[in-house]
């Protein structure tokens, strides 16, 4: 009964978050406490009700692995809010643990038929994007065949020909779909913008150093960093300015909390199919 | 507070999962680590959560 209410008070207030996420990719502080307020609540009951090693080790790794999100330049700090709630008010649900990573991985996986489709549209419309493409494929043509054909073999002599097959046309898929990205990255996924036309919350692609300077990896006294999903503010905006930085690379962002609010929604029907069959 | 992601990192994420998923079928359905998993989850079932 308990899950019940945790799961139906996680989807309403994920729909309110949704709909503020989506208009402006930010959601009140308000909603964002909440979550967390409610999520200790309801873990804290189930401390005393039905505590497994499992539910702790549910909670706790989802916990870790928000944090490790937004460490990595993953996720703004709302998402850190909204998301380790939602793992702290459902560990499991219905017997299924690590429930906050089905939520995730089904929120993750039903936006893919969007973006795909978006990057799609995009390289094919854009000429850069669609050279770059075809030249990574023909660079790289010959050489991944080779891997295929050894990949084919090897499965070939321990499983038999449509394990060989299908390990040989996984491979070249694979191989489509990380140069697909990558010109996608370089062209869709990101843009250049003046430092003029810069707006807070910005993603930025590159970390700039105090001398204007781009750097790359870990570096201390950084102005912007590339690993903060939060965005630019509107002081370090006038900062690049004073440095005299002309354009900068950004991210293309989309709010993430709808796709949580769909995950949740998916992984409920997974939960309510594996009961049910 | 800020709730947004890049779609950088979306479209990595999702590789990563399915990659994972299929890696993962892949090693449970061919190299044979089924009863292996299987003796793990009996295991801990019995020893942590006593049956």
């Amino acid at each position: 009964m308990l899950e019940e209410v945790a799961f139906l008070l996680a989807f309403f207030l994920l729909g309110i978050a949704s709909y503020y996420d989506f208009k402006s990719h930010e959601v009140p502080d308000f909603l964002c406490y909440l979550f967390l307020f409610l999520g200790l609540v309801f873990f804290a009951v189930n401390l005393f009700t039905h505590c497994s090693n499992l539910v702790l080790l549910s909670a706790f790794s989802a916990v870790v692995f928000s944090l490790a999100m937004k460490f990595f330049g993953g996720w703004a700090l709302g998402d850190v809010f909204i998301f380790s709630g939602i793992s702290l008010m459902l560990p499991e649900f219905n017997g299924v643990a690590f429930f906050p990573f089905l939520v995730f991985s089904a929120g993750v996986l039903s936006s893919a038929p969007f973006v795909l489709g978006y990057c799609v549209f995009e390289v094919f419309k854009n000429d850069k994007a669609k050279q770059s493409f075809l030249s990574l494929i023909r660079r790289r043509f010959f050489k991944e065949l080779g891997f295929a054909l050894v990949l084919f073999l090897v499965f070939l002599f321990i499983e038999g020909v449509e394990t060989g097959i299908g390990a040989a046309l996984g491979y070249f898929l694979v191989f489509f779909a990380v140069s697909f990205y990558k010109a996608s990255k370089d062209f869709v996924l990101r843009e250049v913008k003046k430092v003029n036309e810069l707006m807070e919350g910005d993603i930025p692609a590159v970390s700039i150093d105090e001398k204007g300077r781009i750097v790359k990896g870990f570096s201390r006294n950084l102005v912007v960093s590339s690993m903060n999903a939060d965005g630019l503010t509107l002081d370090q905006i006038k900062k690049l300015k004073s440095l005299g930085v002309s354009e900068l690379v950004v991210r293309k962002s989309i709010p993430f909390i709808p796709l949580l609010w769909a995950g949740l929604v998916l992984a409920g029907l997974i939960v309510f199919y594996i009961r049910v069959f | 507070m800020k709730s947004q992601t890049s779609t950088e990192y979306l479209i990595l994420v999702g590789l990563s999962i399915i990659v994972a998923a299929v890696v993962t079928l892949v090693a449970f359905n061919i190299i044979g680590i089924r009863n292996n998993v299987l003796d793990l989850i009996k295991t801990y079932r019995i020893k942590l959560l006593g049956g």
